[in-house]
């Protein structure tokens, strides 16, 4: 039985994960669970030892770790052995990037288009139909567009598919899925369309790697 | 029969083309590329020697690895002392050349390496091991910049096996874990010097064609994936 299991929400960001995993070709279990009423089950809540109940949360042998971004850090610092993922300590400028990617996906694509979801599925009702929500989600707009304009920048600035270049980096396997969050359910995007952001995602999703992933755990948003 | 060097682009083989290039000792040169990744020697540089690190070279046979083993090899073999690189031990610098081509390899080389590595291992500046690192490593090189203060070349008057096996410490090396040269203005004026060596030229042309010595005093450029 492998040591590592991954603790898993369908239709959610867990799917890094599980595509980090699939890249560091490492052996791994998945508890997989479905949402109910779009909602994580209390079986994933009360079973993978994280306090607060999300996922992905990670077992390895004895270890318990949770947060993406303290994930991917954790498997490539103790798996990566050719420093494909997170770059060498060396190569100090493309890791620079890559630890800003990581970073960015949550705490700053994830966190301007959540307050808008938020905002989707909290506002009583008279701000639905008052144009009230329709006012907010236009303010709210702009730091999202921002961010994915700046995403489009970036990927014209790389000398290859993905955003340090020909390979995939842990930049992308964490930005991804923030991007198809933004884009799948329009939170911000406002009619608008993001070429080489469209292609890059059609590329990460070509990768063996990602195509296993969605395999092995039956991802689908 | 010629002998091969096996030169890893950036890295310290880089002198053993510069030796050969100095006493005119024929060489068949085979160039290497580093991993992009772990910036180590790729597994057909490896599988060369057991040491499976750089400067390899064959003479027929005969596989040699470690920098100090493979000079004292070729100098045997093909440039007997004393040569235009090293003074004869009646000379009235032996004692100083004997000392710098030493302190090369022996104090200076892994001085700057244990820098090099804890940058790597990415060791907190506070750490009192580390700061013990720094230390030694400023000590060597302050004893470098004042003995350039004091003389042109480190064995005396003359260019010499020391300068040869002290320059790639503070050059080519710092691609890896990038640093100034400016507290050192000594050290920048003799690397002018080694700069002008047809010699040096040629070695470096020949072994990282395209890739600029890094003879300044500024930070160098970190070296770059593929």
């Amino acid at each position: 039985m492998p040591p590592i299991t991954l603790w898993f929400l369908q239709a959610s960001r867990c799917i890094r994960i599980a595509w980090l995993l699939e890249e560091l070709h490492l052996d791994y279990d998945v508890k997989f669970f479905d949402r109910e009423n779009g909602i994580a089950p209390q079986a994933l809540k009360s079973g993978s030892g994280n306090p607060l109940g999300k996922a992905p949360t990670l077992q390895d042998g004895p270890l318990t770790i949770y947060e993406s971004g303290a994930i991917t850090r954790y498997l490539c610092e103790k798996y990566d052995k050719q420093a494909r993922l997170i770059p060498h300590p060396a190569y100090e400028v493309d890791r620079i990037k890559v630890q800003q990617w990581i970073h960015a996906s949550e705490a700053t694509f994830i966190l301007h288009a959540l307050a808008i979801s938020s905002a989707r599925s909290t506002i009583p009702e008279p701000g639905k139909s008052n144009g009230a929500l329709k006012e907010m989600e236009k303010k709210m707009s702009g730091n999202v567009q921002n961010d994915v304009d700046w995403l489009e920048a970036e990927l014209g600035q790389s000398n290859g598919k993905f955003l340090l270049g020909k390979e995939v980096t842990a930049a992308d396997i964490m930005m991804h899925i923030s991007i198809v969050f933004i884009l799948k359910r329009e939170l911000g995007t406002q009619g608008r369309t993001w070429p080489k952001v469209e292609q890059w995602l059609k590329d990460c999703e070509a990768t063996d790697s990602y195509k296993r992933a969605v395999q092995k755990t039956g991802h689908k948003v | 029969m010629t002998i091969i060097i096996h030169h890893l682009q950036r890295s310290q083989s880089e002198r053993i083309i510069w030796l050969c290039e100095e006493l005119g000792i024929p060489y068949e040169l085979k160039l290497y590329t580093r991993d992009k990744h772990t910036l180590l020697a790729p597994p057909e540089y490896k599988a060369l020697h057991p040491s499976g690190t750089a400067p390899i070279v064959y003479d027929g046979p005969i596989h040699l690895a470690e920098t100090d083993a493979i000079t004292d090899y070729l100098l045997a073999k093909y440039a007997p002392t004393p040569n235009a690189l090293v003074p004869a031990p009646t000379a009235p610098n032996f004692a100083d050349y004997i000392f710098w081509r030493h302190f090369a390899n022996g104090t200076l080389g892994p001085a700057t390496g244990r820098v090099m590595m804890f940058a790597f291992a990415q060791v907190d500046a506070a750490n009192p091991v580390g700061l013990g690192v720094k230390a030694r490593f400023e000590n060597a090189a302050r004893m470098v910049d004042d003995r350039l203060a004091a003389s042109k070349w480190l064995g005396g008057d003359e260019f010499s096996l020391a300068d040869l096996m002290t320059v790639w410490h503070l050059t080519g090396l710092r691609q890896f874990n990038p640093f100034e040269l400016t507290p050192w203005p000594h050290v920048v004026e003799w690397l002018k010097r080694v700069g002008e060596r047809p010699a040096y030229r040629r070695a470096m042309e020949k072994g990282d064609p395209g890739f600029e010595p890094l003879l300044g005093a500024g930070k160098p450029e970190a070296i770059r994936r593929g």
